[in-house]
């Protein structure tokens, strides 16, 4: 079964955070919850985030890959550092030849204070999710509102019919912590997407085992 | 002071299937080929066979058709990921149009391969053989035994047409497998080839090690070994030949001091001398 756990990412996962003020972003890859920073190893990678950006939603996607390195027990990023300019986005995502590379969080600081942390997401970051195995999967934002999402198994559809629904990616919306549309209906291979249109510190996490669903 | 059994064919046959019911054997080995870790036990029983018995001065005793069968029960470990090239999925961009963000390309997830997989196959085996057993008495401390000693035979074991079997087991658990894993349908034939060609290209020698290994299995059988006699008959040498009448009349017993063997009309012929 999937898990789904906006504070503890996994190889299925992307956190992205649109950059909305130039400066010189340090970011981390964290495996511990937030408050246990100090017993992290102090790796940072920077963001350079020019100001001659487009405007809002007319932005760039910058892709880092992290990639597992079981020896030093490490993501490590490509590229080492990124620049965008004022609106661009950056999409973090694992790739890993083994499931048990660890899931992890990333979390980012300006000169002054934390920016923007996938373990509690803020106002226009992005979280996806791959579902690769079917079931029902009932979540929580922020352990209040639920959603689910329903995933049917793609082995009794035709690849073109799976490719076609595949290529699909469904918005959900979340504002004030409830997410739009409450239900999603897909098949396994197919990406969620939540959009924190509205909110801080926003967390989805599935609440109970997902149950074996054969729906077709 | 003499006395004479003799044991015809009959006899014979049924002494040797007495003795073939209690000649069984198992053992374990194992060995990879590049990617592949094969384990293999084997169990080996012995059944059937006709007696023929040839006179002097041969003094052979030849059994036909002897039936050797058993099963080896192989394990076949294998990482997917030692063997396949990851694959990541979708095999095509999936974007979507966030407001405020922009046009947002989801990641592509890259599959990892699921800890090495063992498959059990099972390779049931039956050959039949003839062999020539020699005759010969031993002093076995309190008996005699009449022993057989088996001559040099060939044995042939070849598990080389199994090799089917092993084939469609593997590639419908790696089908299993890959069928499982969704946006790779139009890949999953080639990447099966792909443990297939992997597989093909060791499993001759797979079968031909462990053919080798049942073969070995089998000649540690005592009935099959040049140098273990395997005894036949036994012969008390303390015989009673009155049975006690009372107190006072105790058993009278006589003893065999020598024995000799030998096949005389087709008949397993054995002399006491008493002393």
């Amino acid at each position: 079964m999937d898990f789904l756990n906006s504070q503890q990412l996994t190889y299925q996962d992307g956190y992205l955070h649109a950059f909305r003020a130039p400066g010189v972003y340090e970011y981390r890859v964290l495996f511990l919850p937030p408050g246990y920073e100090g017993s992290e190893p102090d790796i940072t990678y920077t963001i350079h985030v020019g100001k001659e950006g487009n405007e809002i939603g007319k932005g760039s996607q910058h892709d880092v890959v992290l990639h597992w390195n079981a020896s030093q027990h490490a993501y490590l990023p490509d590229p080492v550092s990124v620049t965008a300019q004022v609106n661009d986005y950056v999409i973090w995502h694992v790739e890993t030849d083994t499931s048990a590379a660890p899931p992890y969080g990333i979390r980012g600081e300006s000169d002054t204070h934390t920016v923007f942390d996938s373990r509690g997401m803020g106002q226009h970051d992005v979280l996806t999710h791959m579902f690769l195995s079917p079931g029902e999967y009932h979540y929580r934002i922020n352990e209040q509102a639920e959603g689910v999402v329903l995933v049917a198994s793609h082995q009794n559809l035709p690849y073109e019919v799976h490719a076609e629904r595949a290529a699909q990616a469904p918005l959900v919306h979340i504002a004030k912590g409830i997410p739009n549309p409450r239900s999603v209906e897909i098949v396994t291979g197919q990406t969620v997407v939540w959009f924190v249109e509205e909110g801080d510190h926003v967390t989805i996490s599935s609440i109970k085992e997902p149950v074996s669903n054969s729906r077709h | 002071m003499d006395a004479t059994i003799a044991v015809s064919e009959s006899g014979a046959n049924q002494l040797m299937q007495k003795l073939l019911a209690g000649e069984s054997i198992s053992k374990s080995g194992s060995s990879s080929w590049g990617p592949f870790t094969v384990g293999y036990d084997v169990n080996v029983a012995l059944s059937g066979g006709t007696i023929e018995l040839i006179d002097a001065p041969l003094n052979i005793v030849r059994l036909h058709n002897l039936n050797i069968a058993g099963n080896v029960g192989v394990f076949f470990t294998f990482d997917l990921g030692q063997i396949l090239p990851q694959i990541c999925i979708p095999p095509f961009q999936v974007c979507v149009d966030i407001p405020f963000i922009g046009k947002v390309c989801t990641p592509q997830v890259c599959i990892p391969w699921p800890p090495p997989i063992t498959i059990p196959i099972n390779l049931p085996f039956s050959v039949n053989v003839s062999a020539d057993f020699g005759l010969s008495v031993k002093d076995a401390g309190s008996a005699w035994e009449v022993d057989l000693l088996v001559f040099p035979f060939s044995l042939l074991i070849d598990l080389s047409p199994m090799a089917s079997v092993i084939i469609n087991q593997i590639e419908t658990t790696v089908d299993g497998i890959l069928n499982s894993i969704p946006l790779i349908g139009g890949l999953i034939a080639w990447l099966v080839n792909m443990v297939l060609g992997a597989l093909s290209s060791v499993l001759s020698a797979i079968l031909s090690t462990i053919s080798s290994f049942v073969h070995d299995v089998i000649l540690l059988l005592d009935l099959f070994s040049p140098t273990i006699p395997v005894p036949l008959l036994t012969f008390a040498k303390t015989q009673a030949m009155l049975p006690a009448g009372g107190p006072s009349d105790p058993e009278v017993d006589i003893t065999i001091a020598a024995l000799g063997a030998a096949i005389n009309d087709h008949e397993l012929v054995a002399t006491a001398d008493f002393a």
